[in-house]
C-alpha cells in the first residue's frame, strides 16, 4: 500500500501540474481569461515595478545628462550634419508629386480624426521570451480599456491586452499573436501584418501577382475598428516570390523602435463616423 | 513562513529587476528567463513541496507579467524544478558549473514544453526552424545570465536555511554539504 505521508511531496507536485494543465487548457479553449488573477498580481507588482523603473530612469538620466555630455561636441556636429542631410531629403521629397499626394491625404486624415489620446510611460518589458509585451503606467482608472490602440509618433506600437487600475499590458505588433490589417501605401494592396516574436513582422495574404517591393511603406487600413486608418505601420524590407503558392512572403520592419520605447500614446476614443 | 517568503521574495525581486532592465537589450534577442535560473537554483536546495510550490507561484507571476496564457510557465517551471531536483539528488552535485549546465538543459525542457503546449492549443503558427533558432538563442541568453543570478541568489536562501529544518533531504534532519 502506498504511504501517502511519505509521498506527499510527489502528490503536491502532481496536484500543481494538474492545476496548471487545467488553467492552460481553459485559457487556450477560451473558456477562462484569468482577468481577476491578472488584476490582483498587477496591483501587487506594479508599485515595486514603478519604483524600480524610477531608480533606473534616474540613473539613466544622470548618465545621459552628465557623463555622456563629454561627447556633446562631436554629437552636436553629427546631429548638424544629420539635420542638413534630412533637410535636403525633405526638399527633394517635397517636389515629388507622389509625396505631395501622400501629404495631402495625411493632412486630410489628421483633420478628420479627432481622437482622444493619453500619453503613458513604459515601466516594464515582458519577462517571457514567448510573448512580446510591455507594461505602461496607465490603467482603467485613466480610461484605458482592453483593445485600445497604442501608438508613438513613429507609428503603431500595439494594443491594450490587459488592464489593472494603474497599469496595463500592451501586446506589441511584433508578438506572434498580433495581426493588423494594413495597406501598401503606394499600390493600396491589402494584407495582414503578423508578428514574428523578434524585431520583424510578416505581411501575409498578399497575392503573388500584386506589385510590392522592398522600401514600400505600410499604413493601417482602418478595418477591424481598432486602429484608425493611415497610421504608419512599417516598411517592406524583403519580398520573396516562390515558384508555387498563392501568396508572396513579405518581411516588414515596424516603424516603431521597440528597443527604445519610453513613452507611448493610448488612443482612448476614435471619433464616431461623421463626427469632427 | 520565512522559509517560503524569503526565496519567493528573492524570485519576485529578480523578476521585477529583469522586467525593468530587459528594455536595454537589443530587440532581436530573446529576453533571458530569470525565473528559470531561480527555479533551478531552488532545485538544488529545497524539498519537493516547498520548491515545487515556489516554482509554481513564480511561474504564475511570470505568466501574468508577460500577459500570456496563465499556467504555461507555472507548469513548465514546476517540471523544470522536479527535473533539476531529481538530477541533483541522483548525481549529487551542486557546484556552479553543474548549475549552469542545468540551466541549459532546463531551458531546453522549458522551451520545448511551452512550445508543445502552445502548438497543441493552436496559439502559435510558426515554422519549426524559426522556433528552434528562437529556443536556442533564449537558452544561450539565459545561460549567460545564470552565473550572476546564482552568485547573488544564495544570500537569500542561506537566510532561509537558518530559518529551519530539512532543506534538501525530505524526512532527514541533516542538511546537504555545500560545494560537492
Amino acid at each position: 500500500m502506498v504511504d501517502l505521508r511519505r509521498r506527499r511531496g510527489t502528490l503536491f507536485i502532481v496536484i500543481l501540474i494538474v492545476c496548471a494543465i487545467i488553467l492552460v487548457s481553459l485559457q487556450l479553449s477560451g473558456r477562462y481569461e484569468g482577468n481577476p488573477l491578472h488584476t490582483l498580481v498587477l496591483r501587487v507588482i506594479s508599485p515595486p515595478q514603478r519604483a524600480f523603473h524610477w531608480v533606473i530612469a534616474s540613473i539613466r538620466s544622470v548618465l545621459q545628462n552628465h557623463i555622456v555630455l563629454v561627447d556633446l561636441k562631436q554629437e552636436n556636429l553629427r546631429l548638424q550634419e544629420e539635420v542638413h542631410r534630412l533637410q535636403r531629403e525633405k526638399d527633394e521629397l517635397r517636389e515629388s508629386s507622389y509625396v505631395a499626394e501622400r501629404l495631402r491625404r495625411l493632412l486630410q486624415f489628421k483633420a478628420r480624426v479627432q481622437a482622444t489620446m493619453i500619453p503613458a510611460e513604459v515601466i516594464a518589458y515582458s519577462p517571457s521570451a514567448w510573448f512580446r509585451t510591455i507594461v505602461i503606467n496607465k490603467g482603467f482608472r485613466d480610461g484605458v480599456q482592453k483593445g485600445m490602440p497604442v501608438v508613438t509618433w513613429e507609428g503603431v506600437v500595439g494594443k491594450v491586452m490587459r488592464t489593472s487600475s494603474g497599469s496595463s499590458i500592451i501586446l506589441l505588433v511584433v508578438d506572434r499573436n498580433s495581426s493588423i490589417d494594413v495597406l501598401v501605401q503606394r499600390t493600396r494592396t491589402r494584407g495582414l501584418v503578423e508578428g514574428e516574436g523578434g524585431s520583424r513582422c510578416q505581411l501575409r495574404y498578399v497575392p503573388r501577382t500584386d506589385d510590392i517591393e522592398a522600401g514600400d511603406h505600410l499604413i493601417t487600413s482602418g478595418l477591424g475598428g481598432i486602429f484608425p486608418k493611415g497610421l504608419s505601420m512599417g516598411d517592406v524590407v524583403r519580398v520573396e516570390r516562390k515558384e508555387y503558392g498563392l501568396f508572396q512572403e513579405v518581411e516588414v520592419r515596424p516603424s516603431a523602435d521597440f528597443s527604445r520605447l519610453e513613452e507611448v500614446i493610448v488612443i482612448l476614443r476614435l471619433p464616431e463616423k461623421g463626427e469632427g | 513562513m520565512l522559509r517560503v517568503l524569503v526565496p519567493l521574495g528573492a524570485g519576485v525581486i529578480w523578476l521585477i529587476v529583469a522586467t525593468a532592465l530587459l528594455g536595454f537589450l537589443p530587440s532581436n534577442l530573446p529576453p533571458p528567463d530569470v525565473v528559470l535560473i531561480v527555479v533551478i537554483s531552488f532545485g538544488f536546495q529545497f524539498t519537493l513541496p516547498l520548491g515545487g510550490g515556489l516554482a509554481f507561484l513564480l511561474g504564475i507571476i511570470q505568466d501574468v507579467l508577460s500577459g500570456g496564457v496563465i499556467g504555461l510557465n507555472a507548469l513548465s517551471k514546476t517540471v523544470v524544478f522536479v527535473l533539476t531536483r531529481s538530477i541533483a539528488q541522483r548525481f549529487y552535485f551542486s557546484n556552479i558549473a553543474s548549475k549552469i549546465t542545468m540551466v541549459f538543459v532546463g531551458g531546453i525542457v522549458d522551451g520545448l514544453l511551452v512550445t508543445c503546449l502552445l502548438l497543441i492549443g493552436g496559439a502559435i503558427h510558426i515554422p519549426g526552424g524559426v522556433l528552434a533558432r528562437h529556443l536556442l538563442l533564449q537558452v544561450i541568453c539565459t545561460g549567460l545570465l545564470s552565473p550572476i543570478v546564482f552568485v547573488i541568489t544564495p544570500q537569500a536562501t542561506d537566510f532561509s536555511e537558518r530559518g529551519g529544518g530539512d532543506i534538501f533531504h525530505y524526512g532527514k534532519t541533516k542538511t546537504r554539504p555545500r560545494g560537492i
